[in-house]
């Protein structure tokens, strides 16, 4: 039964009746678009703060690049605080539009999509690390390592709280598909699956400037006496766990590929607008403390992040060749993807070569402080020796990736 | 009686800033913690620095200028002042600027109140202008840190969150487990 109720969060036309499930949905859209934003707009301030640490050095806590992270953080926190508390109220009121099977319960009290839960749990985990950050600065220099502890903490909010957001539209487009609904199609996708898509691709962001250090500074680890390149193996870990979670949450040929491209237009974007941003703050070019490079766009490095996409294309490959074989005798039980697993390790197998060596070619020819500069290079036979670890980190990544994106398929809360 | 409260609750704010303004108004005129002259040039000048140096906190500075034989007494010379910090070798970090303006507690003094990011050791670089020319100095900073925690805890604190995250995952999980048994 369809049942006129006030909300504060719809534009209702007087005798107009509307679904409570719709219009919640419409108010979690509008939500997640508003966040997607603000999300955008703080990695952005991130691949900023990074250049500015790189070129100009840290000079101080309150740098234009940190002023940007902070408040996108601070929005996102408090948006997130003020819609479970909002969605807790409406619970204990008996809105129909927020009930067990749109929310979930939160500390035995709260009620509130699960995905805004981890999104501000994330940002209060980022906001937690900034003055400890600080603080670790004081202690060894502003040239700290990204894997630094409270550095590592950041991440980690950024990490969940992007985490949450694909967990937030996801769970609307498994409520969208649930009822048959969607106004905007494109490539058989709707607007919700699409909006995934873009959630998974900042999520991927983040993971990839997570493990550069691997590339540069740690490029070798080692398991006992075995030493084994760091960054395929990384590689192969992320790219096989979103690609497989975004194959297994659409369900679409093409989708770990097209959210692959998604991340390389990001790369474009934040690659264009971090030297003018740059440019615009410092007062003069002697705050540049790297003699011979200066902030400046270049497309050639940034087409190299294409590499990337090759692992997710072999994904989509291998989903495809897969889907064409009978289902499985037992649906309920969740295998990994032996195909998929090999399709990312040698994805990611193939372009970590490229990618290791572009990043050490232009590390290199500029007169970097010492904490920037990169490694020596590693040997061939660390590369032979990360194969099988790679072959067999891909497939746990495809285990992990095909049980969360099952739950993001079917869970509406 | 009720009324009264009021009042008393109202006037406990101003009670309160009135009791902490001497405090303030104190806190600048301690007693200076280092005291030091410098030649800079033709001019001699007196730094003193009014709390124990640590990073990320203001270092209070103040510095005389050399005084003048005037018709009336002595006078503080007419000079210009201009002050940086830069890191020694061996310091972390990037030079930043310090803003100098007049000291509120004495005629023709200075005040610095630079604040470096990084403990270790640095140098204030002092330039100065007037009648008798330029001169330049510089006095040595040995700012200390905040007290370090070992690199071990370190890591604990920034990895706790995957802790939360795996508490939250088991309790939801346990939650949903509830919910679709009882068929809601």
């Amino acid at each position: 039964m369809i049942t006129p109720v006030f909300s504060p969060f719809t534009t209702m036309r007087p005798g107009a009746c509307i679904d409570p499930g719709e219009r919640e949905s419409r108010f979690r859209l509008r939500l997640a678009a508003a966040l997607g934003v603000l999300q955008f707009l703080t990695t952005l301030g991130l691949i900023w703060d990074e250049r500015w640490h790189l070129l100009v050095g840290r000079d101080g806590f309150f740098t234009p690049a940190h002023l940007v992270i902070y408040s996108g953080v601070a929005l996102v926190g408090l948006i997130a605080l003020a819609v479970v508390l909002i969605e807790t109220i409406r619970y204990y009121r008996r809105d129909p539009a927020v009930n067990d099977r749109s929310t979930t319960r939160v500390l035995g009290l709260f009620h509130a999509p699960l995905g805004m839960t981890v999104i501000g749990f994330g940002m209060f985990t980022l906001l937690l690390a900034a003055p400890l950050d600080n603080y670790w600065h004081e202690l060894y220099g502003i040239d700290v390592a990204l894997w630094a502890p409270f550095h590592v903490m950041g991440l980690l909010g950024g990490l969940i709280a992007c985490a949450g957001g694909v967990h937030f539209i996801a769970s609307e487009a498994a409520r969208a598909r649930a009822r048959d609904r969607g106004r905007f199609f494109l490539f058989g996708l709707r607007g919700s699956e699409l909006a995934t898509m873009v959630a998974a691709a900042s999520l991927l962001t983040l993971l990839l400037n997570a493990i550069q250090p691997a590339a540069l500074q740690f490029p070798t680890t080692w398991l006992g006496s075995l030493e084994i390149q760091t960054y395929p193996v990384l590689l192969a870990a992320i790219l096989t766990l979103i690609g497989v979670t975004i194959v297994s949450v659409l369900r679409q040929p093409g989708a770990a590929t097209l959210t692959g491209l998604l991340f390389v237009l990001q790369q474009f974007v934040f690659a264009a607008v971090a030297p003018w941003l740059i440019w615009w703050t410092i007062t003069s070019p002697a705050q540049l403390r790297v003699p011979d490079w200066s902030p400046s766009f270049s497309p050639t490095q940034t087409a190299i992040s294409l590499a990337f996409v090759l692992p997710l294309l072999l994904i989509d490959v291998a989903f495809a060749i897969r889907s064409r074989r009978p289902p499985t005798t037992d649906p309920g039980r969740r295998r990994p993807r032996s195909l998929t697993a090999l399709a990312g390790a040698a994805g990611a197998l193939l372009a970590a070569p490229v990618l290791v060596n572009a990043g050490q070619a232009v590390a290199r020819r500029a007169s970097l402080p010492v904490a920037f500069r990169p490694a020596e290079s590693p040997g061939p036979e660390s590369f032979l020796a990360a194969i099988p670890v790679a072959i067999v980190v891909a497939f746990l990544a495809a285990g992990l990736g095909t049980g969360w994106g099952g739950f993001l398929r079917n869970y509406e809360q | 009686m009720k009324r009264f409260s009021g009042l008393r609750a109202r006037a406990l704010p101003f009670a309160l800033a009135a009791a902490l303004f001497p405090a303030t108004a104190l806190a600048h005129s301690g007693q200076p913690v280092t005291e030091t002259s410098l030649q800079a040039g033709p001019y001699r000048l007196e730094v003193a620095t009014n709390a124990a140096p640590r990073a990320d906190q203001p270092i209070p500075i103040t510095i005389t200028p050399p005084m003048e034989r005037t018709p009336m007494g002595y006078a503080p010379e007419p000079v210009a002042l201009a002050a940086s910090l830069r890191p020694a070798p061996g310091t972390n970090a990037v030079a930043i600027a310090a803003k100098v303006r007049p000291d509120p507690d004495r005629e023709g003094a200075w005040a610095i109140d630079p604040s470096v990011p990084v403990r270790g050791d640095w140098v204030l670089d002092l330039q100065v202008d007037g009648n008798r020319g330029s001169g330049a100095a510089k006095l040595p900073l040995s700012v200390a840190g905040p007290a370090p925690i070992p690199l071990w805890l370190g890591w604990a604190i920034g990895l706790s969150p995957l802790v939360g995250v795996a508490a939250f995952g088991v309790w939801q999980g346990r939650w949903l487990r509830g919910t679709m048994g009882n068929g809601r």
